[in-house]
């Protein structure tokens, strides 16, 4: 924990050791390759299907539905075949895919934020503050997450929007938690000990000393964790809590699909396929950081 | 143990209290019941007198204390829909759902132990590998799209089990299974690696320069030491585990409380939803507190923290 000491004069090159480590770590091991393919198809599938002619995840066409993968119908292929409206499923799997990494990423944006604040001020201030920080994160992991989330999308509504926020609300307790533990060794180090005895605010000290320490760990928990709010919010999906029609996306195709897994069980397997990538992916790369000994995530803080 | 008892009471304590508390606002938040509840045409002296009825004109500190006073007494509210009381649709479900998440960890728990052992005592190294690399697929399976698949394999495919209901014990294996090997894919990883913990120790190190096997060696001294972390785990993954038991129940039509939350919220059911997540974190957290007991009696150190 302690051996994250951001050195600002260190040179380029040591800086981005983590980065090199962690592809030296990835092209030594084959099942991190295996990974690493995984989800570079599935970001290639996300990026470039959108920009190809024939792209189009809307328009109903009732004379193609339920097509078969590779299916050619009046001259056109569809490579990943047609839901019951005869939208086309590559389009659709693709657009879907989009829209799960944004709200992905930007929840985990809002949530990294969020923790790190709250888990830097508890643990620079310690006290009150503390305790009432930690007690929210008691009672938030006292109801399950998910649980949580379908209660509060019932009452907010779901939107693309209210589903990001709401996601990002509920997950910052993992990084609060590891950002206290950081903040609270990191107060009673030597160079934050002589800029408080030299007169520096606790703001200056939480923004200059504090932050750049515990920044690098915190994204690799984010990167963790963009893994697991892709599933919670395809699980809502899924639910009917989550996205809404006409927006596609990969939890409500496969519950769509589900009805039709006696005739047609790719309409259901193909989002699914794409989920798993995409998770396998992104948690197999951020282990490939983590093996560097900096944040071990096989024992999560309690709780998380 | 008295005190840890007594501390770890009041803990529980105050986290329904607080659970109660966010769910009152959560309500709150919802709007005005009032609005749901009358039609269309309704006059405002209609609102009015529903609102005194419901007590919606009082002061926000009077409603709250009325909503603990009729939570305590086990009052959480009429369904908008069916006009029964809302716990009482709750529990009418709670059964099923806690029949199916106590099948689901214990068949985890004793699935993570028995392939755990077959794992460390095991002289091959490709079988070792092979089921990490099982374990972690499942692990990014999320729980519905592998209920699917479960659904396509042995319903649709094989034809050999039910793929909805509820009712003899094959319809049980599925959705038991699906949440099962999530927890066992998490067990296995964190058992392997207590193990793991434990063989570099020096009691173990001792036992074999007396020349013992082993198998003895990983069954006597190993493995007690390395069933606390386990424990620890399988309890905090508890809730994940009820939560999962909600989207699962969804897929296989299973009547557990998850699934009437998920219809309730369709039917935007608010006293239902709220009625069943409180019921859900009643039992977590009565689940918790179970588990961190079991913790303090296998290792003493706890009680003295």
């Amino acid at each position: 924990m302690s051996s994250a000491t951001a050195d600002k004069t260190a040179p380029a090159s040591h800086r981005f050791a983590g980065i090199r480590n962690a592809l030296h770590i990835i092209t030594q091991s084959y099942s991190m390759m295996f990974a690493a393919a995984l989800l570079v198809t599935v970001l290639l599938l996300i990026i470039l299907v959108p920009l190809l002619p024939g792209y189009d995840p809307y328009t109903q066409n009732l004379a193609v539905s339920l097509a078969a993968p590779f299916e050619n119908i009046d001259g056109r292929t569809y490579i990943f075949g047609t839901d019951t409206l005869g939208r086309d499923l590559l389009s659709r799997v693709a657009l879907a895919g989009r829209v799960s990494l944004l709200i992905g990423l930007c929840a985990v944006v809002i949530s990294l934020a969020l923790g790190v604040f709250l888990g830097l001020v508890a643990g620079f201030f310690r006290g009150v503050v503390e305790s009432i920080v930690m007690g929210l994160a008691d009672l938030q992991l006292s109801i399950p997450r998910v649980l949580l989330l379908i209660a509060v999308a019932a009452i907010v509504g779901p939107s693309v929007v209210n589903l990001t926020v709401l996601l990002g609300l509920t997950s910052w307790v993992v990084y609060g938690r590891v950002a206290r533990a950081m903040a609270l060794s990191l107060r009673e180090r030597e160079f934050v000990l002589s800029a408080v005895t030299q007169g520096a605010s606790a703001a200056w000290n939480i923004r200059k000393h504090l932050l750049p320490n515990v920044l690098p760990q915190m994204l690799i928990v984010g990167s963790f964790e963009l893994g697991q709010i892709i599933v919670f919010e395809a699980s809502l999906s899924y639910l009917g809590l989550g996205i809404q029609p006409p927006l596609p996306s990969w939890g409500m195709m496969i519950s769509e699909g589900q009805q039709y897994l006696e005739i047609d069980p790719w309409i259901a397997l193909l989002p699914g396929i794409a989920i798993f990538m995409l998770v396998t992916g992104v948690q197999f790369l951020s282990q490939a950081f983590t093996s560097e000994g900096q944040f071990d995530l096989a024992s999560p803080p309690k709780g998380t | 143990m008295l005190r840890f008892l007594a501390r770890r009471l009041t803990q529980s304590v105050l986290t329904v209290f607080g659970v109660l508390t966010a769910a009152f606002f959560l309500v709150r938040l919802a709007g005005d019941p009032s609005v749901l509840l009358l039609p269309v045409e309704a006059t405002d002296k209609d609102i009015a007198l529903l609102r005194s009825e419901l007590g919606l004109d009082q002061s926000l500190p009077i409603q709250y204390a009325k909503f603990l006073v009729n939570v305590l007494q086990g009052d959480l509210g009429l369904s908008l829909r069916q006009r029964v009381p809302a716990l009482d649709l709750v529990l009418e479900r709670l059964p099923a759902t806690l029949e199916l998440a106590l099948t689901a960890f214990v068949l985890g728990l004793v699935l993570a132990f028995a392939v755990g052992l077959v794992m460390r005592l095991t002289p091959s190294p490709r079988l070792r590998a092979a089921i990490m690399w099982l374990a972690f697929i499942r692990q990014a399976i999320p729980v519905f799209f592998f209920g699917l698949l479960m659904i396509l394999l042995f319903s649709v495919t094989l034809g050999w089990l039910p793929s909805l209901g509820r009712g003899t014990i094959y319809h049980l294996i599925l959705p038991a299974l699906t949440l099962a090997t999530y927890e066992l894919a998490l067990y296995l990883r964190l058992f392997n690696s207590a193990l793991g913990e434990q063989q570099g120790q020096d009691y173990v190190r001792t036992a074999y320069a007396k020349g013992q096997t082993r198998t003895k060696i990983i069954l006597r001294h190993m493995l007690p030491n390395a069933l606390l972390p386990l424990v620890t785990i399988a309890g905090i993954n508890l809730g994940m585990l009820l939560g999962s038991a909600v989207v699962t129940e969804t897929v296989f039509s299973w009547p557990g409380v998850g699934r009437l939350i998920v219809q309730s919220v369709s039917q935007r059911d608010y006293p239902v939803v709220i009625a069943g997540v409180l019921m859900m974190s009643l039992v977590f957290v009565l689940i918790n507190l179970a588990v961190d007991l079991l913790y303090a009696v296998l290792d003493p150190r706890v009680r003295l923290s």
